[in-house]
């Protein structure tokens, strides 16, 4: 072929393309508002949201003697469009499929109000463009799940003020951007008691993945419970330095378990941790373990006693309705900051869903008996885990585990961290960066 | 695929005059370059064809066009009177045309057998390495073919490379076998093998077409005689319907301006004996590639205005001599001495700078760089004179390279033009024109006139007698006997390394010479 | 009976050359639009989003270009030393030390306002590149050290260098200990001229012209183009293989070096972890550009742009089209092979005969 006519062959092409684009992009009629009553179920619990919005006074102005007329109009309304921006695949079994879970939850609680769409496996410094891109597509609220993702978002949102932003796990906002995140603190501290009450060896293990608040929080909370059933026990931390390195961590739970840990708590996506205890197990060493973010029960059926599960859905259903309902718009988000716990079901205790602890565990956590801090009286381990769970899960927690009640707790290094009858808030667990003094390791600075 | 040769050959139709190839009107053009016009060629059945030109003449040129490298853009070729297209060498094969590639491609580290196996393969002859022996048992005894069947190709000299390249294409079932320059690179006994292997091949009915520049070569071999000029064809007749002389002019576009090398009149003015000593070299050892001992223990001085010439059947040390002058392998044990500098372990940049002038022997190796233009090419070693602010004024270059390509009559398109295009002989021109222009008080040449034309040959000797004449003192490394008679001042013989023999013009012979290059005579 | 020979071409005029290659590039826009049939989606929607929109929407072009300038300008520099024979793969490493260094710039002369501010960052990240690759220049240049195992090791070593200063002495004290320094100066960010990144574009031209110069103006490219097509011949002419070594990873690791330093004043702003750098692995994309180019200087501009606005058309198949990854990877694969086929047609051309 001559190169004259493959140079037209293109040209026709583009001309045609470039007229079909703008055909197809004509804008779309304005949206209206209407009375709504949207109805949804939580968790357990009833939401229901009312908004009544009545279009302003319109002035027709083509006939003199024609009066002022107030319209009502009510029709279906428009859906928001929502996306959400995944670090990695819905299909990863952790992180994204948690929130991914959430999406379908709200797609499914708000069918006729909001259409959701998700792009998953973005690498965190194209998050802008990606966002660019959303926003091009018309989407008005959009969830980026990753902290990664934090300055992308904050740079999309102060360009594109119209659209509603929020950020996972992150603490840059904006007029229309809000931050959220649901922690598992306090379920470390529980997974830490019942840790305390299985060691035979005083030795607890702890996986951790890189050296950030988060983590350190985690370790923390989950050492003050493994004191408060056994104050001799240590915990024992090895740095991976990777969210997702199956092989790392189970290199890292050989080498605790080789020092004697017969106990195991961690942080990484996936379920080496478990994998290896279930073959000790096996191999007739009971080392026991606790699942991570997702239901992890069935890689260990004998050796999981507990775990940390998230429920993002019950974030993302609040966050939904009230933009819906107009709480929440383009210009109020500077300080809204999701921080949600067991009392906002942001979080749950367990291996897997509905299975707050193995059963195969139920009878030595009864037999284990300890001095209750703050009453003094004798309790079972088990009854102290349900006593702990229900304080913390209350509207209004009546305990958190970072409050000091009779005792300081001491940092690593022998500082006070929290003195007697005080407690740290949201901003100092946000960026603690100190272990407490019944944990054995160090925070690496300056290496991952 | 293909013809079955075989039977193709059993049934001749058309004969005419019984012609294996013929060639009718062939053109060929490359942008506004004539490379051939309206050539024919007519070779018979059992005939030795010379193939007779200057270097850029056209022959290599015709040699692609039927080995279907290049197609033509005008003419007819005919095999046994059969109009045929040849679209690529596999084509010409199918017909029994076979080029015995002049730089075989073969891999260093397998056996000739093994090779020979594979590159056979590849086009579709079926043949295990242990038919390939057989097959070489029997040529050793039918042609006088003389290569071992399992020793690996690295260890094979050239002109042992060229027999395999030889078995390879009889293998083929060649009925025409092509030379390009088949002699370039061998020494006299192996030429005269290699003719009488082609002479046995024409007793056995086989055409043969030689390409060559040499003259004598092709009187000596040849049946017939086609002489291309310019692209076109000036004469062809039986060998011996021509004279010497004629010959001679036919080849030469010019042919006043070629006088025959022994006449340019030049003064032999005996060196004097208090001219200062430039190359001065003492007890050098220098090792080769696989660390046995090259050069031991050479002694030799070089003085200004005088031409030492250095005789030696190849593989004597000569490469590793060279290198080692020019800094491009390391000395073991010894000095060198450039005008008075001792730069023993200094690199060739010092060595230029001392006004050292080096002519290698691989030219495409270390001569010249292939990718890169005439004109860069010229500058490679004088870059320095042609910038400013660290950029090169390719202006100026270009001036320059454009007299010295009319000066040195350099056959190619332009100075933009990419050095690997252009042919053997005008590469070394180059190099020549390159080496000579800042007027070196030292010249090391290594085979300088191998593979040049007559006219180029003659120019780069003259060449050598006017630097001398303005004082240059040259180190002529050559095989070529006759070249060093006539330059040298003095001849040393390399043999083993180091100077076995040595000689003053006068009393020179070939005879002797040549005894002493077998190690038959000692100083 | 058909038979079709593949035949090697000896002679190519530039205008079929040119020709195969503009055929080939459509080509496998259009193998991939097949591909898109096979999958579902309608082919003339992708093509008008791919293809047209980055044309015509100038927030998409923009999109390409913030891409396409580090893609090339690391590609220009890794040219030469590609034509000097060296075979570096460290422009990754040598963009994060930019980086680095003109965050440190930055940070430490956070008081000079602009343009200077800006011009000294970039100068500083060009510094710190070439300082980086000066190592493995060196061992190559003295030792004959392999550079391909240095410079790839010294990416690693460079990712290092950021995470010992992103968690130890730069950690940002408002970060709420995240491994994230503070984001740089304002007078040190560069902002796009009326949505136009007139700096990002200028520098990359720049680029073009500048190491057009070097390599078929200069003595130094001269001597670089001697010594990669014949290291004997110039070894022989007195080229020094320590100097060609040493000043092609240097001035390789300068231009890698300013790339870093453009995507931190113009993109990022502030470093951070590995996962989210600065480089995101663009110096290795650089690699493919330079040689999509043929280690013409003018072609890698055509060929940066073409691997950017493939990142580009990445992104849109993921956000835009709602496709997988996977489809990601094939317009990729089949857009960037179908440009290397053409080599094959270029070197060998289809004879059909008809035999009886």
């Amino acid at each position: 072929m001559k190169p004259q006519l493959i140079l037209a062959l293109v040209v026709v092409a583009i001309v045609a393309g470039g007229i079909g684009y703008s055909a197809g992009s004509l804008a779309a009629p304005p949206p209206k508002t209407v009375t709504q009553t949207v109805t949804t179920t939580v968790g357990g619990a009833t939401v229901t949201l009312t908004t009544t919005v009545t279009q302003p006074p319109r002035t027709v102005t083509t006939t003199v003697t024609a009066p002022p007329t107030t319209v009502t109009v009510t029709k279906p309304p428009e859906k928001i469009k929502v996306a959400f921006v995944y670090v990695g695949p819905i299909g990863d079994y952790g992180w994204t499929h948690a929130h991914d879970v959430g999406r379908r939850y709200i797609e499914s609680q708000f069918k006729d109000r909001v259409e959701t769409y998700y792009v998953e496996s973005v690498e965190e410094p194209k998050v802008y463009d990606v966002l660019k891109k959303l926003v091009n597509e018309g989407y008005k609220v959009i969830f980026t799940t990753s902290f990664g993702f934090m300055d992308g978002t904050l740079q999309a949102a102060k360009e594109f003020p119209n659209v509603i932003f929020f950020h996972c796990s992150g603490y840059e906002r904006w007029s229309n951007l809000g931050t959220y995140f649901a922690d598992l603190y306090q379920l470390y501290y529980l997974n830490g008691l019942m840790a305390g009450a299985l060691t035979k060896s005083g030795k607890v293990g702890y996986v951790a993945a890189h050296p950030i608040p988060e983590v350190v929080r985690h370790i923390d909370a989950f050492a003050l419970g493994v004191k408060e059933v056994n104050p001799k026990a240590k915990v024992h931390v090895v740095w991976i330095h990777a969210w997702y390195d199956p092989a790392k961590a189970r290199a890292a739970a050989e080498s605790l378990i080789a020092q004697g840990v017969d106990v195991l708590a961690f942080t990484e996506d996936s379920p080496a941790v478990i994998e290896v205890a279930q073959e000790y197990y096996k191999r007739g060493t009971p080392v026991y373990a606790f699942a991570h973010y997702s239901p992890m029960l069935k890689f260990g059926p004998d050796v999981v006693v507990s775990g940390q599960l998230v429920r993002w859905e019950s974030i993302y259903v609040d966050i939904i309705s009230k933009i819906i309902t107009g709480v929440y718009n383009t210009t109020n988000l500077r300080n809204v900051d999701y921080w949600w716990l067991l009392s906002e079901n942001a979080v749950e205790l367990g291996g897997d869903f509905g299975v707050p602890i193995n059963p195969k565990f139920i009878t030595p956590l009864k037999n284990f008996k300890v001095k209750e801090k703050i009453s003094g009286t004798e309790i079972s381990v088990y009854d102290l885990v349900m006593m702990r769970l229900k304080q913390m899960s209350e509207p209004r927690p009546s305990f958190d585990p970072f409050c000091a009640v009779n005792e300081p707790i001491i940092s690593q290094d022998g500082k006070v961290l929290v003195r007697p009858g005080e407690c740290l808030g949201h901003e100092a667990l946000w960026s603690i960066m100190s272990f407490v003094d019944n944990v054995v390791g160090s925070i690496p600075a300056g290496s991952s | 695929m293909g013809v079955n040769q075989t039977t193709f050959f059993m049934k001749p139709h058309g004969d005419e005059n019984n012609y294996i190839l013929s060639v009718t009107g062939v053109s060929k053009f490359f942008g506004s370059i004539t490379a051939l016009r309206g050539v024919d060629l007519n070779i018979r059945v059992g005939e030795i064809h010379a193939l007779l030109g200057e270097n850029g003449a056209g022959k290599t040129t015709l040699v692609n066009i039927l080995y279907g490298l290049y197609r033509p853009d005008a003419g007819s070729i005919k095999v046994f009177g059969n109009e045929v297209r040849i679209n690529s060498p596999k084509d010409a094969i199918s017909y029994g045309i076979v080029l015995v590639q002049q730089h075989p491609m073969l891999i260093d580290k397998m056996t000739v057998s093994e090779n020979l196996s594979i590159g056979l393969r590849s086009l579709g002859y079926l043949k295990s390495p242990n038919s390939v022996k057989e097959v070489i048992k029997e040529y050793s005894i039918r042609y006088g073919i003389s290569v071992d069947p399992d020793i690996t190709v690295s260890n094979l000299s050239f002109s042992e490379r060229q027999e395999v390249e030889l078995v390879r294409a009889l293998m083929l079932n060649a009925q025409l076998l092509m030379l390009d320059e088949p002699t370039t690179m061998l020494t006299s006994y192996e030429r005269k093998k290699l003719f009488s292997v082609l002479r046995k091949l024409k007793d056995e009915g086989k055409s043969v077409l030689l390409i060559t520049h040499k003259v004598m070569e092709a009187t000596e071999i040849s049946d017939w005689i086609t002489v291309l000029r310019k692209g076109e064809v000036t004469a062809s007749r039986p060998t011996n319907k021509y004279t010497l002389d004629e010959l001679v002019k036919l080849v030469v576009s010019d042919a006043g301006v070629f006088n025959g090398v022994r006449s340019v009149k030049f003064d032999y003015n005996v060196v004097k004996s208090q001219s200062p000593e430039v190359l001065s070299i003492k007890d050098l050892i220098v090792v080769n590639d696989v660390g046995g001992v090259a050069v031991r223990g050479f002694s030799l001085a070089v003085k200004s205005g005088e031409i030492i010439g250095i005789a030696g059947v190849s593989g004597n040390g000569q490469k590793e001599l060279s290198e080692a002058i020019a800094g491009l392998r390391k000395v073991v044990d010894g000095r060198i001495v450039i005008c008075g500098q001792d730069l023993t372990n200094k690199g060739p940049k010092d060595r230029v700078k001392a006004g050292l002038a080096y002519i290698p022997e691989e030219r495409l190796k270390y001569g010249v760089v292939g990718d890169m233009s005439v004109a860069e090419n010229y500058i490679l070693k004088s870059y320095g004179q042609y910038s400013g602010f660290g950029l090169i004024n390719m202006r100026k270059v270009i001036e320059d390279v454009n007299e010295s390509i009319e000066s040195f009559n350099i056959i190619t398109r332009g100075p933009l033009e990419k050095v690997k295009a252009l042919s053997g002989g005008n590469i070394q021109k180059l190099i020549v024109a390159r080496e000579l222009r800042s007027n070196p008080k030292v010249i090391l040449a290594h085979n300088p006139t191998l593979g040049l034309d007559l006219r180029s040959a003659a120019l780069v000797r003259e060449l050598f007698l006017k630097a001398k004449a303005d004082g240059a003192g040259i180190l002529l490394i050559s095989e070529d006997l006759d070249e060093v008679i006539t330059l040298s001042d003095k001849i040393a013989v390399m043999y083993k390394g180091s100077i076995t023999y040595e000689i003053n013009k006068n009393e020179a012979s070939r005879d002797v010479l040549e005894r002493a290059m077998l190690g038959l005579l000692n100083v | 009976m058909f038979e079709i020979r593949i035949l090697r071409r000896y002679e190519i005029t530039n205008k079929l050359k040119s020709s195969i290659y503009v055929a080939s590039f459509i080509t496998g826009i259009l193998i991939f639009a097949l591909i898109e049939v096979i999958y579902g989606a309608n082919p003339y929607d992708v093509m008008s989003k791919l293809f047209v929109k980055p044309l015509t929407s100038y927030a998409d072009l923009q999109i390409t270009i913030r891409y396409a300038v580090p893609i090339g300008i690391m590609a220009l520099g890794l040219t030469l030393t590609y034509k000097s024979g060296i075979y570096s793969i460290g422009s990754e490493g040598q963009m994060a030390v930019g980086a680095i260094f003109a965050a440190w710039t930055a940070y430490a002369f956070n008081y000079i306002e602009p343009p200077t501010s800006i011009v000294i960052a970039l100068l500083a990240g060009a510094l710190g590149g070439l300082l980086w690759a000066l190592v493995p220049g060196i061992l190559k240049g003295l030792l004959n050290v392999n550079e391909v195992l240095t410079t790839l090791m010294f990416n690693f070593i460079a990712y290092s260098l950021t995470d010992y200063l992103i968690y130890g002495p730069w950690r940002s004290p408002r970060a709420y200990g995240f491994p994230l320094t503070e984001p740089i100066p304002k007078s040190y960010v560069i902002l796009p001229t009326d949505g136009i990144p007139v700096i990002n574009i200028s520098t990359f031209i720049l680029s073009v012209f500048l190491m057009y110069a070097i390599i078929k103006k200069s003595v130094f490219g001269y001597q670089v183009r001697a010594y990669g097509s014949n290291p004997t011949a110039a070894k022989s002419a007195g080229i020094s293989f320590l100097k060609v070594a040493l000043l092609c990873l240097a001035i390789s690791g300068a231009f890698a070096g300013l790339a870093g330093a453009l995507q931190l004043t113009s993109v990022h702003n502030r470093l951070g972890p590995k996962s989210w750098s600065v480089t995101e692995g663009l110096g290795y994309t650089a690699i493919v550009s330079a040689w999509l180019a043929r280690l013409e200087p003018w072609f890698v501009l055509p060929s940066a742009i073409l691997l950017g606005a493939l990142i580009n058309g990445g992104l849109t198949i993921k956000a835009v089209l709602g496709q997988p990854e996977g489809v990601v990877n094939i317009m990729n694969g089949v857009i960037l092979l179908s440009i290397i086929a053409a080599d094959f047609f270029i070197n060998y051309r289809f004879v059909i005969k008809v035999r009886e």
